[in-house]
């Protein structure tokens, strides 16, 4: 297997990837906004919370195959990648305003915390953004 | 807003016998990108644009062209 058919089978899997860890951290974030899921005091399951999301940001702004090495990592990160990435950013970006503004128009009929508005807020701006992203590299993929 | 850029890249990729990934290796990037560049999904960079002429040994202008503007031969 040469190093195109290698990248574009790493390509494939990051897309698919990339789409369901987005549907889990959605789903995980709407869980999360339920503090009997989430007590304000089990500091272990936040940082964990805030451990994936640091683990999938890197996913999403870095890429991947950079452990191959820097010629193998530019090919899996090519220019084409780089721009569903803005792309996909600039999805989350809209999806994470519009979440805030739902938070904010429920926060007059129910009673809203900080916390798990911004967990909601936070998982669809980043899960948005992934399966954006998973998405795009999978249209851009198919022959 | 972006002109349509049209080009011929599948037209001289096939007359020379390439596949896609044939001319990604050529050109140091992914057999996707020749993909989305072929239809005109992803408009490329001047640094690709210009790979993809070397690759093909011809001018850039023989593989890009605006629309409205007729291709060059």
């Amino acid at each position: 297997m040469n190093r195109i058919e290698r990248a574009e089978r790493l390509t494939r899997w990051r897309a698919h990837v990339s789409h369901v860890l987005g549907i889990l951290f959605v789903v995980q974030g709407f869980r999360a906004a339920d503090w009997r899921v989430i007590q304000p005091t089990d500091y272990a399951q936040l940082v964990g919370w805030a451990v994936w999301l640091a683990v999938l940001l890197g996913f999403l702004l870095f890429g991947s195959g950079l452990l191959h090495g820097p010629a193998f990592g530019a090919l899996v990160n090519d220019e084409t990648t780089a721009a569903n990435r803005r792309a996909a950013l600039l999805a989350g970006f809209w999806a994470m305003l519009l979440t805030a503004a739902i938070c904010y128009g429920a926060s007059f009929t129910m009673a809203l915390a900080v916390r798990p508005a911004i967990h909601v807020i936070v998982a669809m701006g980043v899960g948005v953004a992934l399966m954006h992203f998973g998405s795009l590299e999978r249209r851009a993929l198919k022959a | 807003m972006t002109p349509p850029l049209h080009n011929r890249l599948r037209a001289l990729r096939e007359a020379r016998g390439w596949t896609q990934a044939e001319l990604a290796e050529r050109t140091a990037v992914s057999r996707k990108t020749i993909n989305t560049v072929e239809n005109r999904v992803f408009i490329p960079s001047t640094v690709l644009a210009l790979k993809l002429a070397r690759a093909f040994e011809r001018p850039v202008e023989d593989l890009f062209w605006l629309e409205d503007d007729a291709p060059a031969t």
